[in-house]
C-alpha cells in the first residue's frame, strides 16, 4: 500500500533578473504540487492524469526518491521513502536504457551485477521472451525501435521484481499504433505479475484502458479520484468509456476541449 | 555501413617513403642539402641493421618503451582518480583548475632541467616528466567526460539498487569512456614528446639519447633511424589504443559517416 500523504514541492523559480549585490534576495518559489493526499491499494494499478506542468511527473520523482518532498510524508508498505530503492522500479519517459549495454546486460544488470542472484540467466531468459526480444538479445539500444527500447525499459524493471512500479509516460514518444500494442503488453505482464503500478500520462484515451484508478491532477491539487469500472479489455467506442473520457476531459481542460487534445481522440479511434 | 579506408591510409604511408627516397636520391647530385644530411630511407635501415648487429637497437627500443608504458599508464590511473574526485567535488575542482590551468601553460619540457636537480639523472626524473605530460592534458578530458554523464541514466542505476561503487563502475565510467579514450589518444602524442625530451637531458640509452649523441657526431642516418623508430613506436601504440577504442565503443555508432549514406 502506498500513502501519500498531504505532500506539497515547490522549486526555485529561475529569474532571468540579476540581483543587485545589496538587494534582498527573494526567492521565488514555484508550487508544483500543494497539499496532495493519495492512498494505493496493493496490486492496484493507477494512473495519474492531467496535463504538463500539473506536478504528476513531481509526484513520480517523490515516490521514486529522486527528490524530497518540503512537506508531508510518503509512506510504502509502512516504510517511508527515502531515496531511490530496488522495491520501486522507474520506467522512463525517454527509456533511459544503458547504451553501453546490450539488451540481456541491460536486463541483467540488476539481477546479475548489482543484487547477485544466482538465477539471474533464468530471470532474463524468462522476461527476454515475455517481450518477445530473444532474437535481440545481443542487440545494443540505438539498433531498436522506439518500442522495443521501451519494452526492454519494462522488462529491466520487472526483472529487479519491485513491489511497484512507477513509469512517467512510458509510451508518449511512440506511434499511435505502437501506442496502443504497447499498453495491451503492459496489462498481459501486469495480469501475469501482478504489482502496484502508478502511471503517469496525460492522454484520457491511455488512462481509462489501463486504470484501475486514475487520479486527475491539476494546479498542484488532486482534482478527483475515479475508480474505472470496466472489464479489460476496454472498447473505446462503449458509451461508459466515452462517459470517461469526457468527464476528464471537462476535469483537466474546463468546460473547453481544446483542438488538439480532440484531434488526437478522434485519430486514435478505429473506423 | 562504415567505409574501410585502410588501404588508402596504407598506400599513402609507402608513397610517402617512396617519395623520401626519390628526394634522397636526387639530392644525391643536386646537394638542396648537403647530401651526408639527407640519408635515404634504405641507408636508414642499413643504419638500423648495423646497430642490431652491434646488438645496441633492441636495448634502446626497449628502455625508450618501458619508460613510455611505466609514465603513460601511471599518469592515466593520476588523472582518472583526480578527474572523478574534481567532477564529483565542485569545491575541490575550483581550487585545483586554476593553478593548473597556471602550471599547465608552461611547456612541460621546461620542467625536465628542474627535475633533474630534484631528483637525479636516473629513471625517476624522466617517469615523473612523462606522467606529468600525460596526466595532466588528459585530466579535462576526464573530468568532462565524467560531467556529461546523463543523469537520468544515474537515476535508472539508483533505481535497480546501485550503490556508489557499481554506479561509478556501471554508468560513470561506461559512459565517459568515448571522452577518456580520446583524451588518450590526444596525450600519447604529448606522452613521446616527453619521453624524448627527457631521454635527450641525461640520459645514457633510448631513442632520445641516440638522436643527441648523433648529433655530437653528426651522423645523420643515425638521427634518422631513431626518429623513424619512435614514430613507429608511436603509431603502434597508437594503433593498440585504436582497437580497444573500438572494442570498447563498439556500443556507439555516431559521428559523420553514422549519419549518412
Amino acid at each position: 500500500m502506498v500513502r501519500i500523504q498531504h505532500v506539497s514541492k515547490s522549486f526555485e523559480k529561475k529569474s532571468g533578473e540579476r540581483k543587485r549585490f545589496f538587494e534582498k534576495q527573494e526567492k521565488a518559489k514555484l508550487g508544483v504540487l500543494d497539499d496532495v493526499t493519495i492512498r494505493i491499494e496493493d496490486n492496484q494499478f493507477v494512473c495519474l492524469l492531467g496535463k504538463s506542468g500539473c506536478g504528476k511527473s513531481t509526484l513520480l520523482n517523490l515516490l521514486a526518491g529522486y527528490i524530497k518532498a518540503d512537506n508531508g510524508r510518503i509512506w510504502v508498505n509502512d516504510k517511508e521513502i527515502n531515496g531511490p530503492s530496488v522495491s520501486r522500479g522507474v520506467v522512463f519517459q525517454e527509456h533511459a536504457l544503458f547504451p553501453w549495454y546490450t539488451v540481456r546486460e541491460n536486463i541483467e544488470l540488476g539481477p546479475k551485477r548489482i543484487r547477485k542472484e544466482e538465477n539471474y540467466k533464468e530471470i532474463t531468459d524468462k522476461y527476454l521472451n515475455m517481450i518477445g526480444l530473444k532474437a535481440y538479445e545481443n542487440y545494443y539500444p540505438n539498433q531498436l525501435s522506439g518500442g522495443m527500447k521501451q519494452r526492454v525499459g519494462i522488462a529491466r524493471a520487472f526483472a529487479n521484481s519491485p513491489e511497484i512500479l512507477l513509469m512517467d509516460e512510458p509510451f508518449s514518444a511512440l506511434d499511435p499504433d505502437t501506442r496502443e500494442m504497447m499498453q495491451n503488453e503492459l496489462l498481459n505482464l501486469w495480469k501475469l505479475e501482478k504489482k502496484t503500478v502508478i502511471f503517469i500520462t496525460h492522454s484520457v484515451n491511455e488512462a481509462i484502458k489501463l486504470a484501475d484508478k486514475v487520479v486527475v491532477l491539476g494546479g498542484g491539487h488532486v482534482l478527483k479520484e475515479v475508480n474505472i469500472e470496466m472489464e479489460r479489455p476496454r472498447d473505446k467506442q462503449s458509451p461508459q468509456f466515452i462517459a470517461y473520457a469526457k468527464e476528464f476531459q471537462r476535469l483537466i481542460h474546463g468546460e473547453k476541449i481544446p483542438e488538439e487534445e480532440k484531434e488526437v481522440n478522434d485519430r486514435k479511434e478505429p473506423a | 555501413m562504415k567505409k574501410n579506408y585502410s588501404v588508402l591510409r596504407t598506400v599513402s604511408v609507402i608513397g610517402f617513403v617512396i617519395a623520401w627516397q626519390i628526394f634522397a636520391t636526387i639530392n644525391q647530385d643536386m646537394e638542396f642539402i648537403k647530401s651526408t644530411y639527407m640519408p635515404s630511407p634504405y641507408e636508414v635501415l642499413l643504419t638500423a641493421i648495423d646497430y642490431m648487429k652491434r646488438g645496441e637497437f633492441i636495448p634502446s627500443v626497449t628502455n625508450s618503451l618501458v619508460r613510455v608504458l611505466k609514465g603513460f599508464s601511471i599518469g592515466c590511473v593520476i588523472a582518472i582518480v583526480l578527474g572523478y574526485i574534481m567532477a564529483k567535488h565542485p569545491i575541490i575542482e575550483n581550487i585545483i583548475d586554476p593553478i593548473f590551468s597556471v602550471i599547465g601553460s608552461i611547456p612541460a619540457y621546461a620542467f625536465m632541467p628542474l627535475f633533474i636537480i630534484w631528483f637525479g639523472i636516473g629513471e625517476k626524473a624522466k617517469i615523473i616528466l612523462i606522467v606529468y605530460s600525460t596526466a595532466l592534458p588528459l585530466l579535462s578530458y576526464i573530468v568532462q567526460g565524467i560531467k556529461s554523464v546523463d543523469p537520468i541514466l544515474i537515476r535508472s542505476a539508483m533505481s535497480l539498487g546501485a550503490n556508489e561503487w557499481q554506479i561509478f563502475k556501471f554508468v560513470i565510467v561506461k559512459s565517459a569512456m568515448p571522452h577518456i579514450l580520446t583524451g588518450m589518444e590526444v596525450t600519447l602524442g604529448l606522452t613521446f614528446s616527453a619521453l624524448i625530451v627527457a631521454e635527450m637531458m641525461g640520459a645514457d640509452s633510448g631513442l632520445g639519447y641516440i638522436i643527441v649523441f648523433s648529433r655530437n657526431w653528426f651522423k645523420v642516418a643515425d638521427m634518422f633511424m631513431a626518429m623513424t623508430v619512435i614514430g613507429i613506436l608511436y603509431i603502434i601504440m597508437k594503433s593498440i589504443l585504436g582497437l580497444i577504442k573500438k572494442r570498447v565503443l563498439k556500443w556507439q555508432n555516431t559521428g559523420f559517416e553514422g549519419a549518412v549514406e
